[in-house]
């Protein structure tokens, strides 16, 4: 159904679609670093017209005859005081008195560059377009005249925000740093937790207009080689204006376009994003997001926590069943309340059926309205309490608690039992780890009230059934979208359903890691000294 | 037809055991226990060794030809001409197949859960599970068949345990009282649904290792039965043989016996929910075999536009074919397992076979 809907859509969307419409309208055609500096100049400041965020600094090398030159950058995306020491310092003052004549005339700009920009990141360009797109991304071009290149300075350094504990995904025990909007803060903190030449972050500009950097993280040697040629291509064939968040992208490489769910997953976590790196998954990090995409991502990853792997297996494995009950509630409850009262009543014991009668009694609604305007009523309060300013959000929940809570009931409108099913609904909903797929879930949960109120437990069951089809039919970068349960790997298992002792985990996960499919020893299973006296002394 | 889906040998095996069992978990315990008593295990076992030969029959004629299906090959045994009507034959074997399924799912669901639901309602539903399962494929199917076997099984164990209370042997004994003629008539019926693994026939071509395929299918074999007795034996010892047999769904009268701590009661409609998996399983793996022989009679390259022609068969058939559940009964313990079943089931598969080896006839073994 759904897809017939899309493909309508689709098809209506279509003609306009027809040509790309960002086809490099306003980006110039490449130009030269000329000789002359006066070109240069005229040229940035027609390009930049009206910028004023752009600084074009003229001075003078102050040799014999005096050396016409100028840096540019954009204010606020520098570092202004090593332009200010290691650029213009040293050229202006320093450099005259060291250097003779004779050694400088023959080429200014590499004599300037080998002996004076105290800089580690420096690039000799040639291609003025290039210079701009580098001066862009907050790096200082510094011109001299009588010069065909143009050297551009790594000085980045803009306001952002610190490193800080993810708000999105919060532990209890764990590290608490999280992801930031800076690119290279990200690559940091992933390449601080795998310190190995095999971590191979590899980057692209994707946005005809935003040109953000998008870099590809994985370990050469685990990852599955044919994944991450598909992840490269995928990208690479992104044309798009702009990408500002992760999810842009998410929503261009699926493999399922059409379905409710996710087929990668996201984080603000940089230790699950190494650990799903080691397991051999390939990281995509977007310039100005702290959301970090992993693919391949399979339906039981959405119900794992990073934390699950730092508590003790047995409480982590105890979590994992409570949220696999916890998701059922969320997905099933109120499903289910209305397939039983309405259709099998012989299911419920006597005194619980008079007393949901009793509740029931003055309500004037069928159950199944009944049931789905509070699960509505109950997704607008929730709406309604992210997106307000604090102070306001607690008018909601007294709005909340108060009118649909108790005057909805007093006046007779729905009946206690269905209140209870959907807050049950609703704090179970919140278990799950992974904001992605518990908006899946959260969606179908309408459809299956709706198959429960037409066709009882067998309704529910139909809908169940073509949402397992469909589950199984799905595939993320290739990788079956249900494994390791269905198609079945008995060595995966262990951290799927259970959480099994980390000297118990040999393996990574057989489809997505199984280049290198051995993580640890076998023989790590701790135990008290074999030789009885041997830690006296 | 293009045979790049591939299955396990694992998963294989746990297709035949819901391929069987999805309905003979249900009906296979009143029907043996209507001529044998409660020596009805016996059948079951003596169901155990046809199960085993059709499985062997269909293997060694399977891999003969790893490539094909029976449709397929059968023209290269007998000729091209008679090939084509025995697939033909097959394909309506399997219809009437899947139309029986739905009938008898039907046919429950309305007389215990749903009695006010029109009968076409519910097997347009049934069929709609089917036809998005078959139209995904084949692994989609095995797959989701791999996701719900912990599911179906451990109820029907749950179910088991929570009866052990009410159990007594003494119903067991003594053994074999009806006499062994009586045993062997009623074995009858669940020789037909033990050798229903002969979907084989069609799906040996998809296996990834067919040589596998015989040790898979036994094992599916073995663990039928072992099942298939367990829930007879409970059943005759809760319910005695003469309730069991006079009961058309015996083992959902055994799940109305369960009473955790006086508050849970009268849950058959969760073995219900347990069932339907198996039986959406069932459904589609015949409703997949039938497009899919279908449309190699017909030389089509893709069974998908068979889908839904052949769902609309499933329906009307299933709901014309038989007047009442009486001729339902009827058709399942003396029509089906003689007259369709077993020819079909054992009888062809061995005359090819026998065939094949006469005349040295052999597929192109798969090359690598």
């Amino acid at each position: 159904m759904i897809n017939i809907l899309y493909s309508y859509i689709k098809k209506i969307l279509k003609p306009k679609n027809k040509d790309n419409p960002s086809a490099d309208k306003n980006t110039p055609n490449q130009v030269t670093v000329s000789p002359n500096i006066n070109t240069n100049i005229d040229y940035i400041n027609r390009l930049f017209v009206n910028s004023s965020d752009i600084v074009c600094r003229r001075f003078k090398i102050p040799l014999d005859s005096p050396v016409e030159a100028f840096v540019f950058y954009i204010d606020g995306l520098t570092q202004n005081e090593i332009i200010n020491d290691n650029l213009l310092r040293a050229l202006m003052v320093d450099f005259p008195s060291l250097s003779s004549i004779s050694e400088v005339d023959t080429n200014i700009t590499s004599f300037v560059n080998d002996n004076f920009v105290s800089v580690a990141g420096v690039k000799v360009l040639t291609d003025l377009t290039q210079v701009v797109e580098r001066v862009l991304e907050g790096e200082t071009a510094l011109f001299i005249d009588d010069s065909e290149k143009a050297l551009v300075v790594s000085v980045r350094e803009w306001e952002a925000r610190s490193v800080s504990e993810p708000e999105t995904e919060v532990v209890v025990r764990g590290p608490r740093d999280g992801f930031t909007e800076t690119l290279r803060t990200n690559t940091v903190l992933i390449r601080r937790r795998i310190k190995s030449h095999r971590l191979k972050l590899e980057s692209m500009k994707i946005g005809e207009l935003t040109k953000t950097t998008v870099c590809i993280a994985y370990i050469d040697g685990v990852v599955n080689d044919k994944i991450v040629e598909e992840v490269r291509e995928r990208l690479a064939r992104i044309k798009i204006d702009g990408i500002l968040e992760s999810g842009y992208i998410e929503e261009l490489i699926e493999d399922n376009p059409y379905s409710v769910f996710p087929q990668t997953n996201f984080t603000e976590r940089p230790d699950k994003v190494a650990g799903g790196l080691l397991e051999g998954q390939v990281a995509i990090m977007v310039d100005t997001t702290p959301f970090v995409l992993l693919v391949p991502a399979t339906f039981p990853m959405f119900f794992q926590a990073t934390e699950d792997y730092y508590n003790r297996y047995t409480w982590s494995t105890f979590i994992r069943a409570l949220r696999f009950v916890t998701i059922n509630i969320a997905l099933l409850l109120p499903a289910l309340y209305v397939a039983v009262l309405t259709y099998h009543q012989e299911m419920i014991p006597t005194e619980l059926l008079v007393s949901l009668a009793t509740a029931r009694e003055g309500v004037p609604f069928p159950l199944f309205v009944e049931t789905i305007t509070m699960e509505f009523t109950f997704e607008i309060l929730r709406e309604a309490g992210i997106r307000l300013p604090r102070p306001i959000g607690q008018a909601v929940s007294i709005v909340g608690a108060l009118v649909i809570g108790q005057a909805a009931v007093a006046a007779g409108l729905v009946s206690n039992p269905t209140v209870i099913v959907v807050a049950l609904t609703a704090i179970s909903s919140f278990t799950m780890p992974n904001q992605n797929g518990a908006l899946a879930v959260r969606f179908l949960r309408f459809p299956i009230i709706a198959a429960a109120a037409f066709l009882g437990l067998f309704g529910v069951m139909v809908a169940l059934m073509l949402m397992l089809f469909y589950l199984v039919s799905l595939r993320s970068f290739g990788i079956p979208y249900m494994s390791p349960i269905a198609p079945a790997s008995k060595s995966d298992l262990k951290d799927t359903i259970v959480r099994a002792p980390w000297w118990a985990m040999f393996t990574r996960p057989r489809l997505i890691g199984y280049k290198d499919p051995q993580r640890q020893k076998f023989t790590q299973k701790p135990g008290p000294p074999k030789k009885r006296g041997t830690n006296k002394r | 037809m293009a045979k790049n889906e591939k299955i396990s040998s694992y998963q294989l095996t746990v297709l035949i055991i819901t391929t069987i069992l999805g309905t003979s978990v249900i009906f296979v315990p009143s029907i043996t226990a209507k001529y044998a008593e409660q020596s009805g295990w016996i059948s079951v076992l003596i169901a155990f060794t046809a199960g085993v030969f059709a499985i062997f029959i269909t293997t060694i004629l399977g891999r003969r030809f790893p490539d094909q299906t029976i449709i397929e090959y059968c023209g290269q045994i007998i000729g091209r001409w008679p090939g084509k009507a025995l697939g033909m034959s097959y394909v309506i074997f399997y219809t009437i197949t899947g139309a029986t399924i739905v009938r008898e799912f039907t046919a429950l669901l309305n007389s215990m859960f749903l009695p006010q639901t029109p009968a076409l309602v519910i097997a347009f539903f049934l069929i709609l599970m089917g036809a998005a399962a078959v139209s995904k494929g084949l692994e989609v199917i095995v797959r989701a068949n791999e996701f719900i076997i912990p599911l179906f099984l451990g109820s029907v164990f749950a179910v088991i345990l929570l009866v052990m209370g009410e159990v007594d042997l003494k119903e067991l004994t003594p053994v074999a009282e009806c006499g062994l003629q009586k045993i062997l008539l009623s074995s009858v019926v669940p020789v037909g649904w033990f050798t229903e693994s002969t979907v084989l026939l069609v799906l040996i071509p998809y296996l990834n290792a067919p040589n596998e395929s015989t040790r898979a299918g036994i094992k599916a074999i073995a663990a039928v039965t072992m099942i298939q007795i367990i829930i007879f034996v409970t059943t005759v010892t809760v319910l005695g043989p003469e309730i069991t047999a006079n009961h058309n769904y015996s083992f959902l009268n055994l799940a109305r016996y369960i009473r955790i701590a006086e508050f849970l009661t009268r849950v058959e409609p969760l073995v219900m929910i347990a069932w339907v998996t198996g039986v959406t399983i069932k459904i589609s793996v015949f409703y997949y075999v039938t497009v899919a022989s279908a449309a190699q009679v017909l030389g089509m390259k893709d069974y998908r536009l068979l889908v839904i022609p052949f769902g609309l068969a499933f329906i009307i058939l299933s709901l014309i074919l038989w007047q009442n559940s009486v001729q339902l009964v009827i058709f399942l313990e003396q029509i089906w397992p003689i007259f369709l079943a077993f020819p079909f089931q054992i009888l062809i598969p061995l005359i090819l076979l026998i065939l094949a080896l006469l005349r040295k006839k052999r597929g192109a073994q798969s090359g690598k």
